[in-house]
């Protein structure tokens, strides 16, 4: 980075491109941590035995915990994976995106991709949610580890973002056309 | 592309090297080679009007008509 400090550079007016590096930096630290945090939290959630939490349960579900053990709390750690691993998908992409920008790397075809990917993963997180609440019940059941339920929930609101941040990507790419022809304007 | 960008000749008649010319009228070296190589997709008037200034020719000069050899 620039011997100039963020708010240096924020003052001096510095170019555009030397701010965004500088923020993407920053970002990529916050990001990263969150990255960090994820398995952390269900490994906090094992932990304290918060298994109707991490499973996302509706309420009112019983859950015999001292059956969870050995083949069974994989399977429930897997279940209980599944969000978070969608989640550290979606801000491991952004991480790359960042990466991009701190190199000054704006306007590319990678970028688009980028944020065409963050895209897909963001919108894949009510897919996720939806498909760890279809199967949690059925597989508990058959673990004894819950008495049989099954349940079903349609959350729309990360899969209508998810689709925006696609729609973005796809803007971004005829922009990116667009520069390309401009940059053989002489 | 059947117009042909000849800025490459009218340099040499005028003993300009491509980098002075490039200083003078306020483009990039790369520019201007993707101009002579025939890899750009428009000129700007404004290009056009330096490039005839400083090297003292026409458009006509620069910008060559060939029509494309149909068989």
């Amino acid at each position: 980075m620039t011997e100039l400090s963020y708010l240096q550079c924020w003052k001096s007016g510095k170019n555009h491109v030397e701010k965004l590096k500088i923020t993407s930096t920053r970002l990529q630290i916050v990001v990263l941590i969150l990255i960090l945090l994820m398995p952390c939290a269900v490994a906090l959630n094992a932990a304290t035995a918060a298994w109707a939490e991490l499973l996302n349960m509706p309420q009112g579900i019983a859950l015999d915990a001292t059956r969870i053990s050995g083949i069974s709390l994989l399977v429930v750690l897997t279940l209980g994976s599944i969000k978070p691993v969608v989640y550290m998908i979606a801000f491991w992409f952004l991480y790359k995106l960042l990466g991009l920008y701190r190199e000054g790397i704006i306007f590319t075809a990678k970028n688009v991709a980028a944020i065409r990917r963050i895209g897909w993963a963001v919108a894949s997180i009510d897919i996720a949610d939806m498909l760890q609440t279809l199967i949690t019940g059925p597989i508990l059941t058959f673990y004894n580890i819950s008495s049989g339920y099954m349940a079903a929930r349609l959350e729309v609101g990360f899969l209508i973002i998810g689709l925006f941040i696609a729609l973005i990507a796809y803007v971004m790419d005829m922009g990116r056309e667009l520069k390309e022809q401009d940059n053989l304007v002489i | 592309m059947a117009i042909i960008v000849n800025v490459d000749v009218i340099l040499a008649k005028r003993k300009m090297k491509q980098k002075d010319l490039a200083e003078a009228i306020g483009i990039t070296v790369q520019n201007l080679s993707i101009l002579k190589t025939g890899k750009a997709r428009a000129i700007r008037f404004s290009t056009l009007d330096a490039i005839c200034k400083h090297l003292d020719c026409q458009p006509g000069d620069i910008l060559e008509y060939q029509p494309d050899t149909v068989e």
